[in-house]
């Protein structure tokens, strides 16, 4: 379990000012959603948090240790990505146990630890298949058993969930959830679905032009837009809502 | 028009390549041949000729030189490839256009060049790897750097998240992604190397010439049949290189 603080973070692309002074605090075991539109800067936060970019000022700490010079491979972040990233050369088993074998471990607990990562995410079976051999739905349970077999401090999601189709979509959002309480990881996520963050969010942050306009529970976020931009995010939620009673006929 | 355009091809082809070819073949297999459409009688006395040495040397030299010189040639391509891939600094352009500059240079141009320089070096196999490196190492690294500039960026985030270092990385990842790309880079660099005479034909000294030098050399004296015998076997050597190296480099396709 970790507590994750962003301390007035900055980050610019060339002219482009991605992340603006940025400051966030995440609690130990905590599920927060970073929400925004494209551009908003979320992607470059958790980039940030990953350890794929460094920031331009400001600092980074994981529980109080500060992670923003150290180096990605030695951060023990995991992530997931929306395209699951899957290494395309190796099998489904080869892909979850290279964390360990990177970790020079004794055959005999990468053996074990691989064989339990497969009973925890349901994929038994699946060990042999080569990434292309799997569908989206097992291509994203392989990813998620390979970053947590190496039991990360953190758990990042890169919008994990929208290359499925709806139905496995809200299932697997269900699932995911359900997980990460029983593991007690902390997890950021990050995607541009109001609707998945409502779902699944312990707190959500609503992200524009690089800083953070609202940060709070769903239904606070949901019912107090404290900001113009927030308030116009939700009220599109809610006219898709609207849309979709009407084509079901609710009048 | 299918059958227009595929005999048009096909056409091409053979008087390009198949037909010279099938005549150093010929030409290799015919102690005379005057003015009669195909030889007329064929016997191997030419072929019998290269029992001399210094043809056993040729073969034995080119396939020194040009393995060295592809091997080295791959190895740059590939950390050349990994330096424009992965890395950020000021000149990346200069730096690709450098790496492929010998194919805009004449390749009689930069032997006389390595000449002056490394005169020491003459009749030594290393003056020719020197030669065969720069004239090999655009080719070669073309395919490389076209497949491994194309790795998923997330792959190689998500192998550091998983503790993996730089050097794993480059070892487990990247190059297991980039094998189709360094295979086709050495097949090619092998193929040019090993038929190369631009470069060989100034750098060569007694003891340290080439097939293609000694193909050179035998139709300069007039011995057609024998430069034509020692053709057919750089071409049977050459396929046969080619061959090893898809065949070393077979795997599971990614």
């Amino acid at each position: 379990m970790t507590r994750v603080v962003l301390s007035h973070v900055s980050k610019s692309f060339s002219k482009v000012e991605a992340v603006k002074d940025l400051s966030l605090e995440i609690q130990e075991g905590e599920f927060l959603t970073l929400l925004g539109p494209s551009g908003c800067g979320k992607t470059t936060a958790l980039r940030l948090i990953l350890g794929a970019l460094h920031p331009d000022k400001g600092d980074i700490y994981f529980d109080d240790e500060p992670v923003t010079n150290l180096p990605l491979h030695e951060r023990n972040v995991g992530i997931v990505y929306q395209n699951y990233a899957l290494f395309p050369h190796l099998t489904a088993r080869e892909n979850v146990a290279f964390g360990l074998r990177v970790r020079q471990l004794p055959q005999q607990e990468i053996a074990a630890r691989t064989r339990e990562a497969f009973k925890l995410l349901q994929i038994q079976g699946l060990e042999e298949r080569y990434p292309r051999e799997l569908s989206g739905g097992q291509q994203q349970r392989v990813a998620l058993a390979r970053t947590l077999v190496v039991e990360p401090r953190l758990l990042l999601l890169d919008e994990p969930l929208s290359n499925l189709d709806a139905k496995l979509r809200a299932n697997l959002r269900h699932e995911l959830r359900n997980f990460q309480k029983w593991l007690g990881i902390t997890t950021i996520y990050v995607t541009h679905d109001q609707e998945e963050a409502l779902a699944i969010s312990d707190r959500i942050a609503i992200m524009n032009n690089g800083q953070v306009i609202q940060l709070g529970k769903p239904l606070d976020v949901y019912f107090h837009p404290r900001h113009p931009f927030a308030k116009e995010f939700f009220s599109d939620v809610i006219r898709q809502r609207l849309e979709e009673l009407v084509a079901l006929g609710v009048t | 028009m299918k059958v227009l355009r595929l005999s048009f091809v096909s056409a091409t082809l053979f008087f390009t390549i198949a037909f010279p070819l099938a005549v150093v073949v010929a030409l290799s297999l015919a102690p005379r041949w005057g003015y009669e459409v195909i030889p007329t009688e064929y016997s191997l006395v030419w072929w019998s000729m290269l029992r001399e040495p210094k043809f056993f040397r040729a073969i034995i030299n080119t396939i020194i030189v040009s393995g060295t010189a592809v091997a080295l040639a791959v190895s740059f391509g590939v950390y050349v490839s990994y330096i424009l891939t992965f890395l950020q600094f000021r000149g990346k352009e200069f730096l690709s256009v450098l790496v492929m500059s010998p194919m805009y240079v004449a390749s009689i141009v930069i032997a006389l060049g390595l000449l002056t320089v490394f005169a020491h070096l003459r009749n030594t196999p290393w003056i020719l790897i020197v030669g065969l490196f720069l004239v090999v190492t655009p080719i070669g690294f073309r395919p490389i750097y076209a497949v491994m500039r194309k790795i998923d960026r997330n792959l190689i985030e998500a192998a550091e998240s998983l503790g993996a270092s730089r050097l794993t990385v480059l070892t487990r990842i990247v190059l297991p992604l980039t094998r189709s790309g360094i295979v086709a880079g050495a097949a090619l660099a092998l193929g040019l190397s090993m038929s190369e005479i631009g470069v060989v034909i100034l750098l060569y000294g007694p003891s340290w010439y080439t097939m293609a030098v000694q193909i050179y050399i035998e139709s300069q004296w007039g011995l057609i049949g024998v430069a034509a015998a020692m053709g057919t076997l750089l071409i049977a050597v050459a396929s046969t290189a080619i061959l090893v190296v898809h065949r070393l480099g077979a795997g599971t396709a990614v």
